[in-house]
């Protein structure tokens, strides 16, 4: 009875454990669901920041003047840990990098954090850039679904800075 | 953050019920400073700024609130909340249902109180 009691507190901690960790992980894969929704309506690609022993490394991305602008433009950045992505993307070693995906899921790029240093990071990324979308196309196609289907056409205006 | 709004479980299904969303980046879709600046004419506000066009691509409103003709962006005051919902309304067709319209009036309400700025005295 008294050994029960000991462990008591110890179960209730590991199930809060196993919980919080479930919790972290859902989180993640609600992130990574919606990056790749923004990527699709943005044109942008997804840049999954991998991060390991304490570091930030997508803090350090935005840090790079290089490419902080680029970041925001072309990718929908997504932190995650290092470990998340071993079996999951079969990443190589516990290494901070960044894996890049197309808005549709496909794996486009990988780097480890040594490539991604200073100016030589835009050169290793402009070449995973979207293509342009013609506005003047998005908007025909969108005024020809909206007299298929009886609806009006809500435009919105942005910009990503 | 208006986009996030119209993404929400509650406004998204009756959101994509009446209106085909298009979402134009004037900085780097091709030809999007363009449309903006066409669209927008002299109007008055910078961006996010909406409008909602017909099939034949007539204009039936715009995120110009009337009558001083201000952008309301991406709305958070229940001033830039009253008018987006009015923007619904007038151009929901028979598509849409007042009591879907009010689902989301209500939506917004729930979504744009917290991000309130406090006004100051």
């Amino acid at each position: 009875m008294k050994n029960n009691i000991i462990l008591l507190p110890l179960a209730l901690l590991l199930a809060h454990g196993v919980a919080t960790a479930q919790e972290k992980k859902a989180d993640l894969s609600l992130d990574l669901k919606k990056a790749h929704a923004r990527a699709v309506m943005h044109n942008k690609r997804v840049l999954v920041a991998l991060s390991s022993k304490g570091d930030d490394f997508l803090k350090e991305l935005r840090g790079n003047r290089a490419i902080s602008r680029t970041l925001r433009y072309e990718f929908e950045p997504v932190a995650m840990p290092a470990t998340a992505a071993l079996s999951a993307w079969k990443w190589q070693g516990e290494g901070s990098g960044a894996i890049i995906f197309s808005a549709s899921g496909k794996e486009i790029g990988r780097f480890q954090a040594s490539d991604l240093q200073g100016k030589e990071a835009l050169n290793k990324l402009k070449p995973l850039f979207c293509k342009p979308v013609d506005a003047d196309k998005k908007l025909a196609d969108a005024l020809v679904i909206a007299k298929k289907t009886g609806r009006n056409v809500f435009i919105r205006f942005d910009a990503p800075w | 953050m208006l986009e996030e709004f119209l993404g929400r479980e509650l406004t998204a299904p009756i959101y994509n019920k009446g209106w085909v969303d298009v979402m134009i980046d004037v900085d780097r879709d091709t030809n999007g400073k363009a449309i903006n600046k066409r669209l927008k004419g002299k109007r008055s506000g910078g961006l996010p700024w909406s409008v909602i066009l017909d099939a034949e691509g007539k204009e039936i409103v715009s995120s110009n609130a009337e009558p001083d003709g201000g952008n309301i962006g991406g709305p958070a005051t229940a001033e830039e909340c009253a008018w987006f919902v009015e923007m619904l309304k007038r151009s929901s067709g028979d598509l849409v249902t007042s009591a879907e319209l009010a689902t989301v009036a209500k939506d917004l309400e729930v979504y744009s109180a917290p991000r309130r700025r406090p006004r100051r005295r």
